[in-house]
């Protein structure tokens, strides 16, 4: 369905995509994790057609993406994209006007779910009901590919809890490929079926979550012990004090000798030892 | 696609508010100036009045530099992250300039029409400077005349958007040297300087038949430049 080969785009003296090739075959929701810089929201611009990519080939449904030539079946809106300085409902209308398939019932439900006052302008609202009233029109739209940029964005718990389980009546009333890019990585793994790790412009990751907690462990215990063991598996990061060591590992679950303990590696501290440690074993 | 275009004009005319109130400013002032004081001068029998002044109409021209700088610039990417297409932008634009043209070239023959012909009336305040009167497109009545200002506006209006929206990328700075060029180059040369005075004149003070056609086909022409700069900029 989504097929990204080799893209790379840079901006100036930055390399935002580096080779970047990528495949959704599959409708779901795909959570989009990354440091900040890591080149999410350049991947979401290139796929919504916002941008051209300097070499490589975006296609959906075997159509080729690009400015001139903008997806009518993405639906992409910046979370921290300006916007005009109107009411809620008149943005809703709007949006409802220029968009095919807008689902205004849902929008409208959405407003009065998420308490977002339809006379209050743009500008009135907080950071976290600007984020929502952004993705309540994102999501209203029932194309096949929704791209979510920071959704959680400025959201209290109680917020975050309501955007999933909207995302997930909306993936339930509609299933598309929703990819949602965000650093709420407890809470997205919730409602995600698959994860997508981008670092420094190049895809690190793409697996079921289910995959990830099966292969994702640490193994603790004495250094002579857990570093045979870590060298033959794939070791994300290792820590070491006083003798002891901890070795983080994306790889098959293997058998441990007595003295080794091994412990399942949560999303967040996968990610971060995926991404975030320099000192691999 | 037509439905969405008009969506598009629609908010680009809600949200040009800075516009609206540059013009509004330099209307009230000129109609304070001009015409309120003018007639408390008159009543009071001073003798402070200019021989011409000023059509409050000419102020409603600001409105068109403002509007074509404003919708490419700001509005753009107000209006895609609404969810509009780049194709509906374009052609949503093109219905905006033909309103924004229309719109002021008709209130402008209004007030010259109905206002600055009831001051001129009172001759004692003055002759009033009307746009139809100082370009000659009133020689034909009010209806020739609102199509004249109007051809002339939208390639105002066309001209200005169509340079805005070049501006952030290197071309629209060629653009600029390129226009400062051929005007130098144009004015150093007797047969250039010819020419270029025959085109001002043909859109400036050209009959109807030659100014309205030559206007509205140009304009267009230099709108048509948007469609690539659409194409090529980044969000």
């Amino acid at each position: 369905m989504i097929e990204l080969k080799a893209v790379t785009k840079r901006y100036k003296h930055t390399m935002a995509m580096d080779s970047f090739s990528l495949t959704i075959p599959d409708t779901g929701v795909y959570c989009l994790l990354g440091r900040n810089g890591a080149g999410k929201t350049t991947f979401m611009k290139l796929l919504a057609g916002y941008i051209s990519a300097n070499s490589g080939t975006i296609t959906i449904d075997g159509t080729t993406v690009s400015p001139g030539r903008m997806p009518d079946c993405v639906s992409y809106l910046e979370s921290g994209g300006t916007q005009f300085n109107m009411r809620v409902s008149e943005l809703i209308d709007t949006a409802c006007r220029l968009q095919t398939n807008f689902d205004r019932d849902f929008a409208q439900e959405m407003t009065k779910r998420f308490e977002l006052n339809p006379k209050k302008r743009f500008r009135q609202l907080s950071l976290g009901m600007r984020t929502m009233l952004t993705t309540i029109m994102s999501l209203a739209n029932n194309s096949t590919v929704i791209l979510l940029d920071e959704p959680s964005l400025g959201l209290d718990p109680i917020s975050r809890d309501r955007f999933n389980t909207m995302l997930l009546e909306s993936y339930s009333a509609h299933p598309r490929v929703i990819i949602v890019s965000t650093h709420d990585i407890d809470d997205i793994a919730q409602v995600t079926e698959s994860l997508l790790i981008m670092d420094k412009g190049k895809l690190l990751v793409q697996a079921e979550i289910d995959d990830i907690d099966e292969k994702a462990y640490t193994l603790s215990g004495p250094t002579p012990e857990v570093l045979p063991l870590a060298k033959g598996l794939n070791c994300l990061a290792t820590t070491q004090t006083a003798g002891l060591m901890a070795a983080h590992i994306f790889d098959h679950r293997i058998t441990v000798p007595q003295g080794v303990s091994i412990d399942r590696l949560g999303l967040k501290d996968f990610f971060i030892n995926l991404v975030g440690r320099e000192s691999h074993a | 696609m037509l439905k969405k275009a008009w969506t598009i004009a629609t908010v680009n005319m809600k949200n040009i508010h800075a516009a609206y109130i540059v013009t509004a400013i330099g209307f009230v002032y000129i109609v304070f100036v001009h015409y309120v004081l003018a007639v408390i001068a008159v009543a009071k029998g001073m003798d402070i009045l200019p021989n011409t002044i000023l059509s409050a109409a000419w102020t409603l021209w600001l409105l068109i530099p403002l509007a074509a700088i404003l919708v490419p610039t700001r509005n753009f990417n107000r209006t895609i992250n609404l969810g509009a297409k780049r194709n509906s932008v374009f052609i949503g634009s093109l219905m905006f300039n033909v309103v924004v043209a229309g719109a002021v070239s008709l209130v402008s023959i209004l007030i010259s029409y109905v206002g600055d012909k009831a001051i001129d009336k009172v001759g004692s305040l003055g002759h009033v400077l009307v746009i139809q009167d100082v370009f000659g497109w009133g020689t034909h009545g009010p209806v020739v005349a609102f199509l004249q200002q109007f051809a002339f506006l939208f390639l105002a209006i066309t001209f200005i958007h169509t340079l805005s929206a070049a501006h952030r990328k290197w071309y629209g700075l060629v653009a600029d040297v390129v226009i400062i060029a051929i005007i130098v180059v144009f004015n150093t040369k007797t047969t250039l300087r010819a020419d270029l005075t025959r085109f001002f004149h043909t859109i400036l003070f050209g009959s109807a038949p030659w100014q309205i056609p030559t206007c509205l086909i140009l304009g267009a022409v230099i709108y048509a430049v948007n469609k690539p700069l659409l194409t090529a900029k980044a969000i």
